[in-house]
């Protein structure tokens, strides 16, 4: 019966979970937010809306063009997109700050952005990256960016923020920088519910 | 009969003609619906401005501006303004929009070996522009869809495939047409012929690195293989007499030097390691004394990672440093490997070096770290 009642448990959990794959609605964000996933855990700024979609949350106070997070996990030896570099098991902080560095270069568009910072940082006490950038959207909007990256065994973790260089960016870096602060990785739900039983 | 009066009725006023003088003819004027694309020309290139694609080089532009006086006469340029702005980009490209702007890839001018090939692609691309092919392009999608709609009214599901297999076929007379009168101009200013099929074997070649099935050149450009052939038949049947003109590879190669080397470093970043190896190798031959490329292959070693990478990137970085013992960058990779072997002693030398040379490096607060944990 418990087994039947766990088995349903889980059904309707991986249900809910599909069902926000395929619609994720916004929701008010403040306290503490895991992700589907469950992979990591932070602290989101009351009065923001967040997004949850498996390994990935954005959240943003007055729309996604005025400011944005972006909070997600990429697994090494998977493309990032528009280099073909990938990252591996073992890189030191600077050279995966490298290959993201590249990836973002890369882009579209971006082949005109400027890099403004890449220092080490710490991100939940372990060895990160921090790049700092800024661009020019479609319209010659200036945009300011921060990203910060960490590789936790086959995982790479990152958080960044996006916000037009007037006002805004200034404006909300220091949530950002609460959220980074806050961010703890987890084990999966799978391996942590495994290890339970 | 009401019907087909009707629908010629629709068809007649929507249709406007495709067949449209070339803008070197005497009493050349924009038409209404041209003036607008030459709009929206200059809103999209004062967006290539905004966001930092274009490569400023004003000497780069002077040579290239140089080249393409050469192939049309003056009564062209005071009809359309050609300017021809280099695009930081490593794919083969470029493209023209109607009011004269020549956007070239860096991709496309770091592959290319003389200025025979670079004059038959502006040859190609002012051609564009000079025949007005935006303009009748648009006309004939616009035309093609007024004669969808009308076959439509009759015949629902049938006149939309009519229209885009029309649109597609014009699409191809123009690419043509391009290349046949871009030849001719090219010949008339004493470049050699021969070169012109070349630049889309390069073309052909980075379809084959990139596996990819579909030539992308201009998206609906004639299947390269075509193309090729088309270029080799026009030269047989109408310079085969001619004598075999110049190439100037060597007021190219010189001219183009510096965005070989930038070039290859975009590809580097895109992960193109083939095509960054080829730059890095054309750079070091073009600028044998320069220490960026040996540099550029050992960062190529380093960053693919392959079996013995590390030694392969260790001997270009020594190499960069024999050429040049004040360029730092090489003293930072040589730390990196070595702090990732284990040669603690070795990387903090290496560290130590790169921060006497570049004491406010960016990455200064990386390599502080590493010494300090080489202690």
């Amino acid at each position: 019966m418990i087994g039947t009642r766990r088995s349903a448990g889980a059904a309707a959990l991986a249900l809910a979970a599909g069902c926000a794959a395929a619609r994720p609605t916004w929701v008010p964000a403040g306290g503490t937010y895991s992700p589907p996933s469950g992979r990591y855990a932070l602290q989101l700024p009351d009065g923001w809306l967040l997004r949850g979609e498996a390994d990935r949350v954005l959240a943003s106070r007055d729309g996604v063009f005025l400011q944005r997070i972006d909070v997600g996990r990429r697994e090494v030896g998977k493309s990032l997109g528009s280099t073909k570099k990938v990252l591996a098991r073992g890189m030191l902080p600077q050279e995966v700050a490298e290959v993201v560095q590249d990836a973002i270069m890369s882009s579209p568009g971006m082949q005109g952005s400027t890099m403004l910072e890449n220092a080490p940082a710490e991100i939940d006490g372990r060895p990160g990256f921090k790049l700092v950038f800024g661009y020019k959207d479609p319209d010659g909007l200036k945009v300011r960016a921060v990203f910060y990256g960490v590789l936790v065994e086959d995982s790479l973790y990152e958080l960044s923020y996006r916000a037009p260089e007037r006002h805004y960016f200034g404006r909300d870096l220091a949530a950002f920088e609460q959220v980074r602060a806050s961010f703890k990785v987890r084990a999966p739900v799978a391996v942590r519910a495994s290890g339970a039983e | 009969m009401k019907a087909a009066a009707c629908l010629g009725a629709i068809v007649l006023a929507a249709c406007a003609t495709t067949n449209l003088p070339p803008a070197t003819a005497s009493g050349f004027r924009l038409e209404e619906d041209e003036r607008g694309l030459w709009r929206q020309a200059e809103q999209a290139e004062e967006r290539f401005e905004a966001g930092g694609l274009v490569l400023e080089r004003p000497e780069l532009e002077a040579y290239l501006a140089e080249v393409a006086r050469r192939l049309e006469p003056e009564a062209a340029w005071a009809a359309i303004p050609f300017r021809i702005r280099v695009i930081k980009n490593p794919y083969l490209n470029a493209f023209t929009m109607p009011n004269g702007r020549i956007y070239v890839h860096t991709g496309m001018l770091a592959r290319m070996d003389n200025e025979a090939q670079l004059a038959t692609l502006l040859a190609h691309e002012m051609t564009h522009a000079t025949h007005r092919h935006a303009i009748r392009e648009l006309r004939d999608r616009k035309n093609n869809f007024a004669f969808a709609v009308g076959l439509n009214s009759i015949l629902p599901g049938i006149g939309n495939l009519a229209g885009l297999s029309a649109v597609r076929g014009y699409s191809r007379e123009m690419e043509t047409e391009a290349d046949d009168h871009g030849l001719r101009l090219v010949a008339d200013a004493g470049y050699d012929l021969e070169e012109a099929p070349r630049l889309f074997a390069h073309l052909k070649e980075q379809l084959g690195e990139e596996k990819k099935t579909e030539p992308f050149f201009f998206g609906t450009h004639p299947a390269l293989d075509a193309r090729i052939e088309n270029y080799r038949s026009l030269i047989q049947l109408h310079y085969a007499s001619r004598p075999r003109g110049v190439s100037n590879a060597e007021a190219f190669l010189r001219r183009t030097r510096e965005v070989v080397y930038e070039n290859a470093v975009l590809d580097l970043r895109a992960g193109r390691f083939v095509a960054a190896e080829r730059g890095a190798r054309k750079y070091a031959g073009l600028d044998p004394s320069a220490a960026r490329g040996p540099f550029m292959l050992g960062e190529l070693s380093r960053q693919r990672g392959a079996e013995g990478a590390a030694d392969a990137a260790l001997a270009e970085y020594r190499r960069a440093i024999a050429l040049d013992a004040a360029y730092p960058e090489p003293y930072r990779s040589i730390g990196l490997l070595l702090y990732k072997r284990g040669d603690k002693a070795g990387a903090r030398e290496a560290f130590e070096k790169y921060l006497s040379l570049v004491p406010q490096a960016s990455d200064r607060a990386y390599i502080e770290q590493y010494i300090g944990s080489s202690r």
